[in-house]
């Protein structure tokens, strides 16, 4: 019979074992552990939409070190955890990832399964080309793309989405295994931008993949990148964006781009930026329109920071996108004038039933979302047959409804800018016995005078009107609205431009006596003409108590009064106050 | 699908230490195994169902949960994107009713995976998860008091991990 040696390492094993084995945490199966440390798994890089601009420690945070670290804490969980490769196939590497014999470790415990990383290279700070040079007398470093390019290129076949931002400028060798085929990779993002200035590109490879990715569905390519087009990984796409930064851009080019729209039969989201899309556009007057493309399952197209309106509207009459739902065009630089010829009397979209035709321009003078300026929604409801031409801007949902937004930055335009003229109502919506619901928000400090004449005037068929003015603007401007009602009901016309109208709501920092004495003018006109308001909300502010106090009629000549609290300066929740204010749905 | 007579109904439940609890249907079935075990006995109200792996004061903890979360909807079949969309956040009530000891907050686990309650089970298991995020081995074994039982091998492997870790 063997016997036995139990050595004192083998006693204190035992023992721990034994100690362990009676605390409340091993009670658990192995199925719970295993639940518990699923929790621990890193997102996956293709949900994160924003993980650049996670700082290092935001990054970090995605990290496998909190499952490394439990499988460091006893053998039970170590034995469970690293035989478990669905914890490991979701990689996040920074600057501070550690050595690339770690990333390996965590390839190897991952198995089989298809991989998804993401890879950070954080910018050099001040003297960091120094300290990099000072640093292989320290110690090893490596750049993130190195690591991965040394522990995972044999894993190219394994790898489903690749998310790669970088900052410094790479050599060709790091970029090896670029060449490789990923038959499994569905989603690959690149983000380069190297710190000289000079222009210099992150190189892509001509055989980028090898040609082979049969899988590839998302491709996002931002910051100074060396690419060709003549590549047919595009084959599948369903999500294209390109968004070249500004100090070198690639020479994308009409023709090629075309020809990529053309190349791309599945594509549903489409997204060019200024410098793609500029460089892009300096051969359009030599295209033929026989080159137009067909994208079929185009579904979302997005052309953010042009400077050239005609130019694009020149590009948009180049693809025929009859799935087209959703348009958004942002636009820098002065503007008034270029929304105007951005939009034509009719953008021939074909709207289909239950459909959403959504058209956003965004026109700004600088970059960024600058939240102040005006913000005009004309809700529109469509009386359209299927089919039919869709109005430009136009938001086509349930109900035959559709919803016109312009987002107009007023900061620094100068006053003789002129703002919302017929002009551009009668582009923005063709048909305005059609719009039933009319929305006017000013947002901080907006000092201009809007056209409420002429934009009551024009939409004949108004029902329900809002405007709604920051509580903490102070412009009087708003009050013309009130001199309006006042005159058209004292011109004792029974055809008032603003007869349709049954709900109102206003939401302004301060109504004067006067002005209230002209809305209620203005109700006790609709009474007489048997068109009594049947809503009206007024703002809860203190000088407007005072004001009713004196008109004690008010209440008597709408079907209902309500109080409007203060409308929040959170741009999100105006947008979501948006469907339901009032007492009326705009949607 | 649940009938009006059913939400009326009540169940009796009797625990491990032969404790019984009546219930309403609508919270007792929250747990999938009751409501399975309910359907296999049909409409014999009177019968009690026994829950041999459960104790009376942890019962009394999960039920006052399904209480709170009686008219949740039915939680969706588990999908192959289950792993991606997870996240450690847990719903201020829950938080809150898992502030227990760490022997009641295993046992509530132990408990929801027995009864096959997934949501609760969920909530413990992130309640977990929590306690251990962004803690060193040391800090994990001190808080649920785990002793390192590595042979030398994996004392050895463990060090060159923290060591490929440290690098850059």
């Amino acid at each position: 019979m063997d016997t036995e040696v139990i050595t004192p390492d083998l006693h204190r094993i035992l023992e721990a074992q034994q100690h362990n084995i009676r605390q409340p945490v091993s009670s658990c199966p192995s199925e719970i552990l295993e639940s518990i440390f699923q929790h621990l798994v890193p997102p996956s890089p293709s949900d994160k939409d924003d993980w650049i601009a996670q700082d290092l420690r935001g990054f970090k945070q995605f990290s496998s070190d909190d499952l490394i670290a439990c499988s460091q804490v006893c053998s039970l969980w170590r034995s469970l955890i690293i035989h478990l490769p669905s914890l490991w196939d979701k990689i996040w590497i920074s600057d501070e990832f550690g050595s690339s014999s770690k990333l390996e470790m965590i390839d190897q415990r991952s198995r089989e399964r298809p991989l998804e990383v993401a890879i950070f290279e954080r910018r050099i700070p001040r003297f960091g080309r120094v300290i990099r040079r000072l640093r292989p007398m320290v110690g090893p470093i490596l750049s993130p793309v190195v690591k991965f390019s040394l522990a995972l290129s044999g894993s190219m076949s394994r790898i489903q989405t690749l998310r790669i931002s970088s900052h410094i400028p790479w050599k060709h060798s790091c970029t090896h295994f670029l060449t490789f085929p990923a038959p499994q990779l569905e989603y690959f993002s690149m983000r380069a931008t190297t710190e000289d200035g000079n222009g210099n590109s992150v190189h892509i490879p001509l055989t980028l993949f090898a040609h082979y990715t049969p899988a590839l569905k998302h491709l996002i390519l931002e910051g100074q990148l060396d690419f060709t087009w003549n590549c047919p990984i595009f084959r599948n796409l369903t999500t294209l964006k390109i968004q070249p930064l500004l100090v070198r851009p690639p020479e994308y080019g009409i023709r090629r781009l075309l020809r990529l729209a053309r190349e791309c039969p599945n594509l549903v989201a489409l997204s060019l930026s200024q410098d793609a899309f500029r460089d892009a556009l300096d051969g359009i007057e030599d295209v033929s329109p026989v080159v137009r493309a067909y994208m079929p399952s185009l579904d979302r197209l997005e052309l953010e920071d042009f400077d050239n309106a005609q130019s694009c509207r020149r590009f948009l009459s180049f693809i025929h996108a009859p799935a087209l739902t959703f348009l958004e065009i942002s636009h820098r630089g002065p503007c008034v004038d270029v929304i105007g010829s951005l939009l034509p009397r009719s953008f021939a979209f074909h709207s289909r039933s239950q459909e959403s035709n959504f058209v956003k321009v965004v026109a700004s003078e600088g970059r960024g979302n600058s939240r102040n300026g005006i913000h005009v929604a004309l809700a529109i409801v469509s009386t359209l047959h299927e089919y039919g031409d869709a109005s430009l801007i136009s938001l086509y949902r349930q109900h035959r409804t559709f919803q016109c937004q312009l987002l107009y930055h007023a900061s620094g335009s100068p006053k003789s800018t002129p703002f919302l003229t017929v002009g551009i109502l009668r582009r923005l919506c063709p048909s305005p016995e059609n719009v039933e619901a009319l929305l006017v928000r000013s947002l901080e400090h907006f000092r201009r005078s809007l056209p409420y004449q002429d934009m009551l005037d024009y939409f004949p068929a108004i029902e329900a009107l809002e405007v709604v003015y920051d509580r903490d603007n102070l412009n009087q401007e708003c009050w013309q609205l009130f001199e309006y009602f006042g005159s058209m009901a004292r011109s004792g016309s029974d055809s008032l431009a603003v007869s349709s109208i049954t709900r109102i709501t206003i939401d302004l920092p301060t109504l004067p006596l006067a002005a209230i004495r002209n809305l209620v003018a203005f109700l006790e006109h609709q009474v007489a003409q048997d068109q009594r308001i049947s809503y009206l909300g007024i703002p809860e502010l203190m000088d407007v108590e005072n004001s009713l106090s004196t008109i004690p009629s008010l209440t008597s000549l709408v079907g209902r009064l309500v109080r409007v609290p203060a409308l929040s300066k959170d741009y999100d929740q105006l947008e979501s106050r948006w469907t339901d204010i009032g007492g009326f749905r705009i949607l | 699908m649940s009938t009006t007579e059913d939400k009326t109904r009540k169940v009796k439940l009797v625990t491990s230490d032969n404790e019984e609890f009546e219930v309403d249907w609508e919270v007792a079935t929250r747990s999938v195994l009751i409501k399975h075990m309910l359907e296999d006995i049909g409409e014999s109200e009177e019968q009690a169902i026994p829950l041999p792996n459960v104790t009376a004061n942890v019962l009394k903890k999960v039920l006052e949960w399904c209480e709170h979360h009686r008219k949740d909807p039915e939680p969706a079949p588990e999908s192959s994107d289950d792993n991606r969309k997870r996240t450690l956040e847990i719903g201020d009530w829950d938080a809150k009713f898992i502030q227990v000891d760490q022997e009641m907050l295993f046992e509530i686990i132990l408990a929801a995976n027995y009864l096959d309650i997934k949501a609760l089970l969920d909530v413990g298991c992130k309640t977990v998860a929590n306690m251990i995020k962004g803690k060193q081995p040391e800090e994990i074994r001190k808080m649920f008091n785990i002793v390192n039982d590595f042979t030398p091998e994996e004392e050895a492997q463990i060090k060159k991990e923290n060591e490929w870790a440290e690098d850059r």
